[in-house]
This record gives structure tokens, C-alpha cells and sequence, in this order.
């Protein structure tokens, strides 16, 4: 029974890793768009790397936790669930993975006038996925607190949609910047603003599973 | 000897039979392996038929005062095995301390030799109640666990290994009074041969028995136990453990002195020791878990065939046996 319990503690502990890292890549792409509008971009491009490799981690993590739960025939009723809920949370730092790289790569021209519309978009979505962060850990422990999280997310959603219609607004009726540099602007607010929809998608699943259980 | 090779085949077929009644349910809601939940089954088979198979063993005796000769033995015997394959074939799991003693009392009324009806009756009660004990006792389990687990607020990997756990205690504590219960079953009928006409041990006797079962689990049980999932109601973990924590409170307290020598002192009653039918009981608690959850996922069909082998394969055994006994009596 011992070989049980401790299969079962390695698995609570490498989801709790991955989901712990995916935080971190959160809270690291936050640094990483200030550092950006500070134009640090030597910060920018060593947290793109750090971003890169937590990201790794996690699909590592991932994958091992997947295996694990079947080679255990571990959880059966919720197993389906569980890798479900794991795959599409891995979409999230992947997502912010390629957003770092872009930034990094592209270092789009954004204008002061329009810092803080990023900057509360980004908050906002940083916030989606500490609510889902927080949702999932609890899918283990008490369904009904993961339902209360993952409402939340869907209200933070429309908000970020509402703040990334509103910046799409002023880039296109910004007179100082071309057509280029607005479709540019327009694509970052998408991709940002994708995080906030991919926690949506997961966090939709997630209550269903959790009604289910 | 032939004899006793024919209850030893029984015990194979009784093996591949009653396996699904302990673990089956586990197995079913793939909370546990086939290979590891046999080689419990096996283990606890064993040590329950060394342990306690005299006590539910010696209603064979009690039931025909003047007990048959032992060349008898296999026109009693023949007619369980027809049945118990037939019932296999059907992937149905039967009876079969029901179909020896249905088979005993065929062959007695036959040959004209006493029975005691008091005991064949009390037998008749206890067979038609247990079905309803254990279709209340699993709802009542079933409430009792989830609301243990809900109460202890467990993850829901610790939940898991927990609800493991218990299958395994129980599924052990089940083998442990099923071996008892079968080998009581299908070597009982010798016990009064014992040093007469089998110059045996009777703790040998047993766990030939019980090994047999064991054989019998581990090569030909896989089919019934992955077909009782789908064949009734789709089983989930918690529902499982209810299912055999109900068997096991009913076995080990039909199979136990120790408990029935309480309850007697205790109620003032003359309850004996006698074999229970584990598939009756899992069937009725598997059908209890069914109606607890409002019929979702029921095979409502299958139920009702299973419940008319109850009243024609003990039927089919006392015809076959009475005419065994006419033609070979």
C-alpha cells in the first residue's frame, strides 16, 4: 500500500509543480511587458529564455503526470477530466511562451498614450490566470470552489475583451501611427488577449467536470 | 477418491463462478487490476477455508440427519456442476451452496432419506432475506462512505488511494468468508466421510478446496468479471466499495460463530452458521446502488434475467438431481 501512497503524493506534487510553473510564467510575462515598456530589452530577452524553459518543464511535467495516472490506472471516474483539464492548462504558458518571443523578437512600437490600455489588459489577463491557477488546484479537493474560481475567469474574460476593444479603438484612431504599425498593434492585443480566452476554454471544462464529480 | 476429484473440478468451476462476486465490482469500476485483485482473492480464499469452513460446512450434516453413502456423493454433485456451467455459459454468476442443497434435497426425496425441514426452511428465509438485507445495507453504506469522504475533504488522488485501500480490506475480509462459505460448499459434503470412509485431514480436504477455487478464479474468472460491469449497472468506485463492504458485513456474518453464537445469546434465537449465496447478495446490492441512483445506467433486462436464475437454477438442480438419484440412486 506504501508503493500507493507514494505514487499518489509524486503525482499531487508534479501537479502541483506544473501548476505552481504555470504562475510563474504568468507573473514572469507581467515582468517581462514592463520591462519592455521601460525598454530593458536586455530583461526582456533573459525572461523570454526563462519563460522558454519553465514552459519546457512544463510539458515535461505534463506528459509524466499523464503517463503516471494511466500506468497507475489512478483515478478512473476522473482521470478523462484530470488529462483533459492538464492539456488545455498547458496551452496557457505555451501561449505566453510564443506572446514573449514575439515581443521580443518583433519589439513592436507601442506608444505611451496606449502603455496603460496594455498594461490593464495584461493585468487583467495575469488575474484570469491566477483564478484558474487557484480553480484547478482546488478541482482536487472541493469541486464547488473550483466552480466560484472559474465564474470568475469567465467575468474577467469579458472585461479583457471589453479592454482590448477599447485599445484596438484608440491604435486604429491614433493619427500618428500608419496602417502597418496599427495591424502591428492589433495583433499584440490579440495574442495578449488569447490567454484570457484559453483560460476561458479551461476553466468552461473545468466546471462542467466539476458538476459531473 | 473419484469423488472428491469431482467436488475438486467443482471447486474449479466454483472459483471461476464466485471470483466476480468479491472483486468483481472493483474490478468493474477499474479501481483495481484483475492479476492483483486474484492473487488476493486466492490468498484470503485459502486462509478462510482453513479458518472457518468447518462452521458453515456442518449444515450438510444437519440438514439430512441420515447423511448418504459417499459413491452417492456424485449423483448430488454432477447436477451443481451442469448448472453452475450452464449459468458460466450465460456469464451469469449462480448459486452454489443454493444448488447443493437444492441437489441434497432432490436426491433425498428420491432415495426417501429424512430431511430436516426446519433447517431447509430457515435456509429458504435466510436465502429470500439476504437479497433484501443487502439491497437496504448497500444504500445505507453507500450514503455513509460518500458522506465520510465528503466530511474529510480529501484530494481527490488520497481519496482514491483510500477508497483502494478499503476495496482491498474488504475484498480480503469477503475472500476470507467466501472461502469459508465455498469450500464449506463444495467439500462439506464430505466432512461426515472424514476418517470413515476419507482417510483425509480435514484442513487438507479444505485447502484442496480452497486452492481449487483459487484455480479456477485465476484462469477462468476474467470473462464474468468484466462482463458484470455492463451487464447490470455501470459501477463507480465508491459504489463498489459499498457493494462489497455490504457483502462482506453479510458473508462474515452468516459464516462467523463468534457473531452468530452472540446474536443467539444475545436474541434468545437458534441461528446457525450456513452458506450464503454471494452472488444473490452482490446482484441485490448492485441492483441497490442501481435504484439508489435512480436507474442511470441499468440494464434493466439483464437485472431481471439474472433475478429468474435465482428461482430456476436451484429448480433445474433439484429436478436434475432427483432424477440422477431415481436412475443412479
Amino acid at each position: 500500500m506504501s508503493f500507493y501512497k507514494n505514487n499518489q503524493k509524486e503525482l499531487i506534487d508534479s501537479i502541483n509543480l506544473f501548476l505552481n510553473n504555470i504562475l510563474e510564467v504568468n507573473s514572469l510575462f507581467e515582468n517581462l511587458m514592463k520591462e519592455f515598456f521601460l525598454k530593458n530589452y536586455k530583461s526582456v530577452e533573459e525572461l523570454t529564455i526563462k519563460i522558454s524553459n519553465l514552459e519546457s518543464e512544463c510539458d515535461k511535467l505534463r506528459r509524466t503526470t499523464e503517463r503516471k495516472i494511466y500506468q497507475e490506472t489512478l483515478i478512473p471516474e476522473q482521470r478523462g477530466d484530470v488529462l483533459g483539464m492538464l492539456e488545455n492548462l498547458d496551452k496557457i504558458p505555451g501561449q505566453l511562451q510564443g506572446n514573449a518571443h514575439r515581443i521580443n523578437t518583433e519589439k513592436p512600437n507601442i506608444h505611451k498614450e496606449l502603455h496603460d490600455d496594455f498594461d490593464s489588459l495584461i493585468k487583467n489577463n495575469s488575474t484570469c490566470v491566477k483564478l484558474l491557477i487557484n480553480g484547478s488546484k482546488q478541482f482536487f479537493i472541493d469541486p464547488k470552489k473550483t466552480i466560484e474560481e472559474c465564474l470568475l475567469v469567465s467575468k474577467h474574460e469579458s472585461t479583457g475583451d471589453k479592454i482590448s476593444t477599447k485599445l484596438k479603438n484608440a491604435i486604429f484612431n491614433n493619427s500618428n501611427l500608419d496602417l502597418s504599425q496599427k495591424m502591428h498593434l492589433r495583433y499584440f492585443v490579440e495574442i495578449i488577449d488569447e490567454v484570457a480566452n484559453l483560460a476561458e476554454d479551461v476553466a468552461d471544462r473545468l466546471i462542467i467536470s466539476s458538476v459531473k464529480n | 477418491m473419484t469423488y472428491l476429484i469431482l467436488a475438486l473440478v467443482l471447486g474449479i468451476i466454483v472459483g471461476a463462478n464466485d471470483a466476480v462476486n468479491v472483486f468483481g465490482s472493483a474490478i468493474a469500476s477499474k479501481m483495481l487490476k484483475f492479476s492483483r485483485a486474484i492473487l488476493f482473492f486466492i490468498i484470503f480464499v485459502i486462509l478462510g477455508a482453513i479458518i472457518n469452513a468447518q462452521y458453515p460446512s456442518a449444515i450438510y450434516q444437519n440438514i439430512i440427519p441420515s447423511y448418504f453413502s459417499i459413491d452417492k456423493t456424485f449423483v448430488i454433485l454432477v447436477p451443481v456442476i451442469v448448472a453452475t456451467l450452464f449459468s458460466i455459459k450465460l456469464k451469469i454468476s449462480s448459486s452454489i451452496s443454493q444448488s447443493l442443497i437444492f441437489s441434497i434435497i432432490g436426491f433425498s426425496i428420491a432415495t426417501g432419506i429424512n430431511i430436516n425441514y426446519d433447517i431447509f426452511k430457515q435456509l429458504i428465509f435466510i436465502w429470500i432475506l439476504t437479497p433484501f438485507i443487502s439491497f437496504v445495507l448497500v444504500i445505507i453504506l453507500h450514503i455513509l462512505i460518500n458522506s465520510c469522504l465528503n466530511l474529510l475533504k480529501l484530494n481527490i488522488f488520497y481519496k482514491d488511494f483510500l477508497i483502494r485501500f478499503l476495496l482491498i480490506l474488504f475484498g480480503c475480509l469477503a475472500a476470507f468468508a467466501l472461502g469459508s462459505n465455498l469450500t464449506a460448499s463444495i467439500v462439506g459434503i464430505f466432512s461426515p466421510f472424514i476418517n470413515s470412509s476419507i482417510h483425509i485431514n480435514e484442513n487438507l480436504l479444505f485447502l484442496l478446496g480452497s486452492a481449487c477455487i483459487g484455480l479456477g478464479a485465476l484462469f477462468f474468472s476474467k470473462r464474468i468479471i468484466h462482463n458484470i460491469g455492463s451487464k447490470v449497472s455501470k459501477i463507480n468506485s465508491v459504489s463498489a466499495l459499498a457493494i462489497l463492504a455490504t457483502q462482506t458485513f453479510i458473508l462474515l456474518f452468516f459464516s462467523s460463530k463468534l457473531i452468530i453464537d452472540y446474536i443467539n445469546l444475545k436474541f434468545g434465537i437458534n441461528l446457525f452458521a450456513m452458506p450464503i449465496s454471494a452472488s444473490h447478495v452482490t446482484l441485490a446490492s448492485i441492483l441497490g446502488i442501481a435504484v439508489f441512483k435512480g436507474f442511470r445506467e441499468t440494464n434493466i433486462r439483464n437485472s431481471l434475467l439474472i433475478i429468474s436464475s435465482w428461482i430456476y437454477l436451484p429448480l433445474v438442480v433439484f429436478v436434475l438431481s432427483y432424477y440422477f438419484a431415481l436412475i443412479f440412486g
